[in-house]
């Protein structure tokens, strides 16, 4: 192994987030996407707009981190958030992509899973948001998940 | 309450808070010392509403009282 490469794998780091997306309920509209280990926030005019709102604010919250010297997983977790992911997961229906929820976003709870990696300790952070992975999706009609308004 | 992000912001910033323009993205920046940095989701500028889930999330972050 080159020491370019083991610097390289000794630098990467990933962090495996999960968020929660619902209809907001007092913006017609708008879609509130909640990151259950950062405990951070962001909105969207759709289902698939809030997921990629989510994963870029997450990515700028480690980068930001990362850069202060800070630990990003010291941020949350958001226990209520994360309950009320782990219900969307256990009673709801395993979404293919972001599209798929789309089709039927009336009445519908999202949770999504992925990877945000970014390289550590580089002299310029490479901004996760261009790597960012869906791993998993699941649906569940709104009134069954415990919506932490 | 839903509020603009303009008033959000003069909010935060009355109670000492940064509020940077977005370097890239769509994602204004919060900061303040003794605290994470806090994004504030910025596509539709300072014309953008923004719903009390929201709101009550950076007011917890940063610890301070709702507008």
């Amino acid at each position: 192994m080159s020491i370019e490469h083991h610097v390289n794998v000794m630098n990467r780091r990933s962090f495996k987030l999960s968020a929660l997306i619902y209809r907001a309920p007092d913006v017609d509209g708008q879609w509130i996407a909640h990151c259950a280990e950062l405990d951070v926030i962001s909105v969207g005019e759709s289902p698939e707009h809030a997921a990629s709102m989510i994963c870029e604010a997450a990515a700028l919250c480690i980068i930001d981190d990362l850069r202060d010297g800070l630990e990003p997983e010291d941020r949350g977790p958001n226990d209520e958030v994360d309950a009320a992911i782990r219900l969307v997961r256990k009673r709801g229906t395993r979404l293919s992509s972001m599209a798929e929820a789309v089709q039927h976003q009336e009445l519908v709870t999202i949770a999504i899973e992925w990877l945000a990696c970014v390289i550590d300790l580089a002299p310029e952070l490479n901004s996760p948001c261009d790597d960012f992975e869906l791993e998993r999706a699941f649906a569940a009609p709104a009134q069954q998940a415990l919506v932490p308004v | 309450m839903p509020l603009r992000l303009r008033d959000l912001a003069a909010h935060l910033k009355a109670h000492g808070i940064e509020v940077h323009d977005p370097k890239r993205g769509s994602h204004f920046r919060c900061t303040k010392d003794g605290f994470p940095a806090y994004q504030l989701p910025a596509h539709n500028a300072m014309k953008s509403e923004l719903s009390d889930v929201y709101v009550r999330g950076v007011c917890r972050h940063f610890k301070i009282p709702m507008p």
